[in-house]
Formats: C-alpha cells, structure tokens, sequence
C-alpha cells in the first residue's frame, strides 16, 4: 500500500483521496473489493445494483484503496428517482495525522462517512464525497487517553497545533461548549461558512445563523442535552454567508472527567443538505405517488403479510365512506356484502396461507348503501428471502360487467324461451367439417339426445324419404356456396312423428374454405296443417260458391243444353218421316242426319263445359290456354242468361295474346262471376256487355265492362271482402273467391268505375315467363 | 166458302239449329213454315191472313214470347201459339195456357208431341177462322136488317111476345109477325133459338 504524502501537510481529505485515487493499482484491494461486493453492494438497491461496475470502478474502488480498513455496515439507504445517495459509514485505520497512535501500538478507528450519487439514468456516479466525523475523531482521540493507562504519555503525543489544524482544515464545522452550554469555540469553517466573527458566535451568539424556523426547536434540544448530559444530535437549517440556508446535522458529544462530570461539549455540524434535498425530494416523490395511487380511476389498498389493512387510497375510502382505521375491520362492518362474506373470508384465508394470488368477485357496499360487484385481485409482495412481507390488492368496479352479464344470460334464456315459443331452432353448421352448433330447440324439435352428436347422417336420417331430393339439393347448393338457402320439408322424427319444417340459413363465413352456415329452423307442422286446412275449406268455399251458382244458373243452362237436344230430337224426327215416306227422301233425311251429328256434338261441348263446374278438385291443374278461347267458352254458356237479364255481350278480343298457365276450371269461375255480376248489374236496364282482352307488361287483361249501376268509389274495394254483397240471394263470396283465384295465379284484380256508367273489373295473368 | 190456302206454321226461335230441324220437321210431313229469330222480325213481317200457327220459344231476345202472343192478339192476328222452353218452369206456363197457348212444349219434345200439337193448333185456327168468318157473315146480314126489324129483333131475342112487342112498339100484332118473318128470313135463322145465338154472337162482338 502506497503511503500517504500529504499527511506532513495536514489531513487534506481531498488530497488524500487524490493521492489513493491514482494509488490503487497493485494493490490487495480486489480482495477488498470482492467482499465490498458482496456483502455491500448486494444490499444496495437494484438500481444502484444495475451500475454496480460503476460504481466500483469510478467510486468504491478507490474510495477502499484509501481506506483499506474495516469496511462495513450501510447506514443508510436513500432512493429517488433516477439517482440514488448512499451514505454508509466506515472505520479506516487511519494514518498519517494519527500515526502517533499507530506507533504507540493502538489502533485507532476513524469513522467516516460517504455519499455518492448516482445517476441511473445515466448509470454513472455522478457526485461522490466523503465526510468525517471530526466530533467522533476528536472523541475517539480524547477518549485514548482514557483506554491506555499512560495517560501522560499520550497527551504527549497529542499535538495541539496540529490537532487546530486538522480542525480547522477539515471539511466540517467543529466547535465547543463549555459545560452549561457556552460555546467558546468555532472552528475557521464555520466562521467562514458564515460569514460571522468568532466574537459574534461565541456563547449564544451563534443561534442567530441558525434558521428562525428551526432554532427554538435547536436550543430546547441542546438544552436538554446540556441538563441531562445526553449526546446531541438534530438537524437545523444554518444560514450561509451569502444568505441561503442549509441543512446541517448537529452532533456533540460531552467530554467527561475521572469523576464523571462534563469538563467540555465537543460539537460538530455536517452538511446534509444534499441528502436533506434527497428526501425532499423523496418525500415529493412519494407525495406524488400516493396523489397517483390517490387519483387514479381504480381501488387500491395494501395489507401486511396476514391480510391486515395498512393502506387504502383515496377512492377506496371515498367509495365506502369509511376512515382507514374504519376498514381495517372491513370483515365487521358491512363493506362486504353478508351473502359473499363467508366467502370471500374463505377466500382470504386460503390464499394467506397458501401465499397464492387472491382472485375473487363479491359485493362491496358503497357510502350510499348501494352494492356494486368488484373483483378483488391481490398479489403478494416477497422479499428477497421469498417470505412474503406484503399484499397488494387492486379491487376493480365489475357493476357493470355483472350486469352486461346478467343481460347476455337473461338474453339467452329470452332466446331460448323465443325459440321455444316459436318452435324455431337455430344452429351454426360447417357442413364439409361435419360440425353442427344446434340451439337446444333445435335438438328438441328433431327430438335428438341433448348430448347426443348431430351429424350430417343423423340429419339425412330424419328426413322424410320423399323429401331426400330436398336435402341432396340443399346440401349440394350449400357446397357450392350458394349464399342463401331456403327449403320446406318433412323430417320423421325417432318417434315417428312427422313433422314439417322450414329452414332459412345464410353463409357466416368461411371457415379454410369451408362455408359455415348460420340459420334458423321452424317448425312448421300446425301451420303447414292448418294450411292445409285451410285450403280444404278455400276449395269446399270455392265449391259451394260454384253450386250455389249453378243452381241459379241451372234453368238458364238447361235451356242451353236443351237447345241442340231438340234439335237433334227434331231433326232425327224429321228424318225418320223422311224416310218413311211412300218415297222415302233420302237426300233430305241425310241433312237430317248430318244436323243431328252437327247437333249433339254442341250438346256436348256445353256439357263438357259444364262438367267443369261440377268437378270439386282440390289441387288445381294448369294448363296453358288463351284467355280469348276461355272468355269464348263462358260467353257460349252464358249466352241464355245474357238474354235474360236482355242483356248484349260484346267482345274486343286482342290478337296474338301469349297463353297463359291457369287452372280453366277456376278462371271460368272468375269469369263467370265477372260476367254474371255484370248482367245482374245491367238487370234493371239492359245494356251491353263488353269483355275485351289485352297485353299488359308480363301479362294479359280481361276486362268485364258493364253498363249497370256502377260502384262507388269508396266501396270500390269493399266488393272484394268476403260477405261483401249487394244481392239478396248473393253469397259475397263471390268477388272474394275470384281475387283469390287470381292472385294465386300471380295476377291481379280490380275494379274501376266507367266514364258513363257501370264499373269494369280488371284481371290479369302473368305471361310464363313472368309467372 | 172460299177455298182454304195451305196452312204455314210460324217459326219464331233464337236458336238456328232448333229452327231448321222444325221446319224440316214439318217439311218432312209436307207442312209450311216459316222461321224468324226474333219476334219484331215475326211481328213486322207481311204476311197474308192465311191460316196457320205459331211456334213460340218463351225465352227470346228482346221480347218474351207471351209479349209477342199478347202484341199479335192486339194487332188482330191471333194465331194458335204452341209455346217451346228451354226449361219450363210452372208459372210460365199457366200464363201461356190462359192467355190461349194450344201446348206448351218443353225442350227437347218429342218430334211428335210437336206435330200433333201442331195438327192441333192447325185444327184450332181452322174452327177460329170458321168462326171468325161466321161472324163476320152474320153481321153482314145483320147490316141487311131495317132499323124496325133490328128492334124488332131486339125484343124477339129479349123474349118478348109478338103482342108484347107491338105493344112496345105501337103496333099491331100482325105488323110484329111480318117483320120477325124479315128478320128471319134475312139472318138465316131456323128457329129462334139459333136466332138468339147469333144475336148473343153479334153483341159479343
């Protein structure tokens, strides 16, 4: 170890720190430096353990080359942000000034202290300065005497001048009181520092530098220590030369005799202010993280290791409108819900002991009374020893959430009584990945196991045999994408129920170019029924409404019929007298004949027009006719009533009218009702009544124009609801069954008043390629 | 007596069929006849006062059959009517019978039916125009009688005595006695009850 030049000079700390600076190398120190390294280092903060290199090199390496001594023991440990202050205390074997000691065989420990800063931000140190303690220096050299039996000898070695020296040179304010507190000595530093004379601080003169916020609370404090012999120790602002004022720890230590009286205070003042601006600084830091913790939107609260409450920020207090002290007893008190209470306890308990994060969502209660649903999260905090020394506990505000929730259940059961109600299933289907999604309707109206596997097979399965061709198209459609499918159809269900159904889906989306199908399936068994039904009773209506009119028509048409039956009678008649004559008239009883045949084949047209009216056929059967040969067919059978009701019908037929798909014996009861209405109408007065036939787009029109009393306008609709009737024989059927006729056909009919007089109903028949 | 012309059976049907296969009918038992489709071609038509009868349908374009029989009656010329329906219906045909319908014949008849009724009302029309020019003989020598034998008649037919009536008249019996032997003689009548009924057959007129 290199000797220290400067000690002949005085103990100049900072050319002694110089000189060790440069000495280092080549030394023991990397031993000292492992040690220092793991016994020391490690206990410093992680951020000070980032620059852990740094720190080594640029501070603790050469500050241990200085002072090869004991090094021990970290004081204290002060962190802010971005830059970290270390203070630790250390023992040197002092030399140089000392080695009188060192001579005399003793060891002399000199306590010191150091403070560095360090920068994380820049992970370097960025001030470094060591202190002394002068008070414990002078103390420790005043108390040797006192532990070497030679007194006298030591006080030899003692060297007053030297010791003013060190005093004065030293980095520190050092000074002395006398016993009832007198102080009679300040050392050039501390005059210097401010800026007084040694007359004007002598005996009390120097609390006048001392701030006048701190100084009551300094005398009160060296008072007390001067009564009860106490060693001081407090820390008060002192005011510089310049007027600013710094932090200072005040230190003094009482010098005692044989008998134990205080001969002499011995006193030192450091400055601290840099550390005391660190804590500011803390204190701010820590300020402005509890105004974090306080302000942010969510509930914070820490407990110690057994779950007791130390700290809940402000929204947390401010949510339960409780103290702190209140809450620590929050199992008591009603801030948890009584139905979760047993529970979150359980809770608590086991995650305490098991050391696991604690997860649970309970009911607190707000200041207004109100429950709300939370989630309590708690994390355990460990130390380096993995024993967990704290918990922190984020409580997050799931009211809304629960009831979101609440809504998506009530929502889904809504859906699944909806579908219940409605007997419609749905289902989300990928029909290549044979994956079927069915609603729990769905399942019931297959009557399906609930847990059983729906697969295309148990789907093809339940079709009805008939229906197979249905289920090959749909399937093959939805392969091929086809974006919407819509089909009706019959499934037998494991009972052997047969039951109609209607399925409506669409494309989702495409699952590695596999449609997925989403749709809805309804059962449509009681409709379809009903439907059916109904169809039964339209048709028997549509009968009645046919006989019913027949029978009125019956005189009429059997005076039609009648017609070429007594013709053929006659003519036959006449031709048997033809031939038995004495000589028979061949040639004319052949006319004869030939009217007969001409005759009975009428007859027969009419019956067969006829027989149309009787036939009671539920489904109707199209076929392609004009409608211009189907107004001819009606006028032939309707020619008698025509003259009835004196009646002259006329025609306007279009030529080169497309034909029309239509069921004849439907379209000539439409005609017939047209027809017939329109006499009835010209019954009072007679008239003509005109059927004209024409193109529309798509479609052709018959038009029944009548020149009777005509329609007001207001009822012009009304004719057309069932019942509706203006005749007292009519059924009001009708008009009805004739727009119902025509609108199955995908035409339409209506009505509209003449010019003159009388009404024209209108009907229309798409063309094929329309309808 | 005038010597009768052939008889014609009129024809008066909408439908052609029906009127051709009766008029050869009737041409097949050598009868005339003549066709029209509707009463005003029938009623407007000239035609001689020669016998004959009518064939009616009931139902017909603009006029009913009884109408037309009730316009012919008026205008004089009534004919026999042999009513044909196309389906007869009960009412109709009590009106046809009282307005003086010979048949009334429901399509389709029997060839037969038709010409007997036909035979029949050919039979009808003769005794009415027998009648008729009876009547119209009688009036004539009715119109021969002298004012003082048509009062005389008169009260001959009222059943008054020869003295009663010369009484009435302010004569004497014998006077009475030859002008009933005038009226007599003039009206052609052989006993006073056929004296009678032509007097009841001229006031009928």
């Amino acid at each position: 170890m290199a000797t220290p030049t400067a000690v002949q000079s005085g103990f100049d700390v900072q050319t002694f720190i110089n000189e060790y600076y440069d000495a280092w190398s080549g030394t023991d120190v990397e031993r000292i430096l492992s040690y220092y390294a793991d016994s020391v280092l490690l206990q410093m903060p992680g951020a000070l353990m980032e620059g852990k290199e740094a720190v080594r090199d640029q501070f603790v390496r050469p500050f241990i080359t200085a002072f090869p001594g004991n090094w021990h023991r970290v004081k204290s440990l002060i962190g802010s942000r971005g830059v970290a202050i270390v203070e630790f205390t250390f023992e040197a074997e002092h030399k140089g000034p000392f080695a009188g000691h060192a001579a005399s065989g003793a060891r002399v420990a000199v306590p010191g202290c150091g403070v560095y800063e360090y920068d994380a931000a820049k992970r370097q140190i960025t001030a470094a300065r060591i202190y002394f303690d002068v008070g414990t220096l002078l103390q420790s050299i005043t108390d040797f005497p006192q532990n070497d039996r030679n007194k006298a000898a030591v006080a030899l070695h003692f060297d007053e001048r030297n010791m003013s020296l060190i005093v004065n040179t030293i980095p520190t304010f050092a000074w002395s009181a006398r016993p009832d507190g007198y102080r009679d000595f300040f050392n050039q530093r501390w005059l210097d520092y401010t800026g007084m004379t040694a007359e004007q601080v002598a005996g009390w003169g120097w609390a006048e530098a001392i701030h006048p916020e701190d100084r009551p609370q300094l005398i009160e404090h060296w008072r007390g220590c001067l009564a009860s012999g106490a060693p001081a120790e407090a820390e008060a602002r002192i005011r510089r030369f310049d007027g600013a004022y710094r932090w200072f720890l005040v230190r003094a230590n009482p010098l005692r005799n044989d008998s134990g009286n205080i001969v002499k205070w011995y006193g030192t003042n450091i400055d601290i202010d840099d550390r005391k601006r660190g804590e500011d600084a803390l204190r701010a830091t820590e300020l402005s993280w509890r105004q974090i913790v306080d302000n942010i939107p969510g509930m914070v609260a820490t407990t110690g290791a057994m779950g007791e409450v130390e700290f809940l920020n402000r929204q947390t207090l401010e949510y339960f409108g409780k103290t702190q002290e209140e809450l620590k007893d929050w199992a008591l008190i009603g801030a948890v819900h009584p139905d979760d209470l047993p529970r979150v306890i359980a809770a608590r308990r086991q995650s305490l002991e098991a050391g696991e994060i604690y997860d649970i969502e309970h009911r607190c209660r707000r200041a207004d009374g109100v429950y709300r649903w939370f989630q309590v999260r708690g994390l355990p905090v460990r130390n380096a020893g993995g024993t967990i020394t704290a918990w922190y506990l984020l409580l997050t505000d799931i009211e809304d959430r629960k009831q979101a929730e609440a809504q998506v259940e009530q929502a889904y059961v809504r859906l699944a009584q909806a579908q219940r109600l409605s007997k419609t299933g749905s289902f989300i289907t990928d029909l290549l990945g044979d994956e079927h999604n069915w609603s729990e309707e769905l399942c019931r109206i297959f009557e399906f196991d609930p847990g059983a596997q729906v697969t295309t097979q148990a789907i093809r399965a339940a079709f009805h045999p008939e229906d197979l061709p249905v289920y090959e198209d749909a399937f093959k459609r939805a392969v091929g994408l086809d974006r919407e499918i819509d089909i009706t159809y019959r499934i037998i269900t494991p009972a052997g129920k047969v039951k109609h159904l209607h399925a409506v889906s669409r494309v989702m989306e495409q699952v590695a170019a596999r449609p997925v199908y989403i749709g809805a399936i309804q059962d449509v068994t009681e409709s379809k029924v009903a439907e059916e039904a109904l169809t039964r009773a339209r048709a028997e209506l549509a009968h009645m409404a046919r006989v019913t009119t027949l029978s009125a028509l019956t005189a009429s048409i059997a005076h039609e019929i009648n017609q070429p039956i007594a013709a053929v009678t006659t003519s036959a008649g006449a031709c048997l007298r033809w031939l038995d004559r004495d000589n028979p008239e061949v040639q004319r009883a052949r006319e004869a004949a030939k009217r007969i045949e001409e005759d009975g084949k009428r007859a027969a047209e009419i019956i067969a027009h006829l027989k149309s009216f009787y036939r009671k056929d539920v489904s109707p059967q199209r076929a392609m006719v004009s409608v211009n040969d189907l107004v001819d067919e009606m006028l032939a059978l309707l020619q008698s009533e025509a003259h009835r009701h004196s009646v002259v019908v006329r025609t306007q037929f279009a030529a080169g009218l497309p034909a029309v798909s239509v069921d004849r014996v439907q379209m000539q009861q439409v005609l017939m009702n047209l027809m017939l209405n329109g006499m009835e109408a010209m019954s009072q007065g007679g008239g003509a009544l005109t059927i004209s036939t024409g193109r529309e787009s798509g479609a052709v029109r018959v038009s029944v124009q009548d020149g009777g009393v005509g329609i007001p306008s207001e009822k012009m609709e009304d004719v057309f609801n069932a019942f509706y009737t203006t005749k007292v024989t009519g059924t009001g059927m009708g008009l009805a069954i004739s727009r119902t006729i025509i609108e199955s056909h995908g035409g339409r009919l209506w009505a509209t008043a003449n010019q003159g007089r009388g009404a024209t109903f209108h009907f229309t028949l798409p063309t094929e390629a329309q309808a | 007596m005038n010597p009768e012309s052939a008889p014609v059976v009129f024809i008066v049907d909408d439908d052609a069929s029906v009127r051709r296969s009766i008029q050869d009918l009737l041409s097949s038992v050598s009868l005339r006849s003549e066709a029209f489709a509707t009463p005003n071609e029938f009623l407007d038509g000239q035609r001689p006062d020669g016998p004959g009868c009518l064939i009616l349908d009931v139902r017909l374009p603009g006029m009913s059959g009884l109408d037309c029989q009730r316009r012919l009656a008026e205008a004089g010329r009534a004919l026999p009517v042999i009513f044909l329906s196309g389906h007869g219906d009960v009412p109709m045909t009590v009106r046809a019978m009282k307005s003086g319908a010979v048949e009334f014949l429901t399509k389709p008849f029997r060839p037969q039916e038709l010409l007997d009724a036909v035979q029949q009302a050919l039979e009808r029309d003769r005794l009415l125009r027998d009648k008729r020019r009876e009547a119209a003989g009688l009036k004539d020598r009715y119109e021969t009688l002298t004012a003082r034998e048509r009062e005389v008649m008169e009260l001959v037919v009222a059943g008054l005595l020869n003295k009663q009536i010369a009484a009435k008249l302010g004569t004497v019996e014998h006077t009475v006695k030859i002008h009933r032997g005038h009226v007599m003689a003039k009206m052609k009548a052989e006993s006073l009850s056929t004296l009678i009924g032509m007097a009841h057959t001229l006031s009928a007129r």
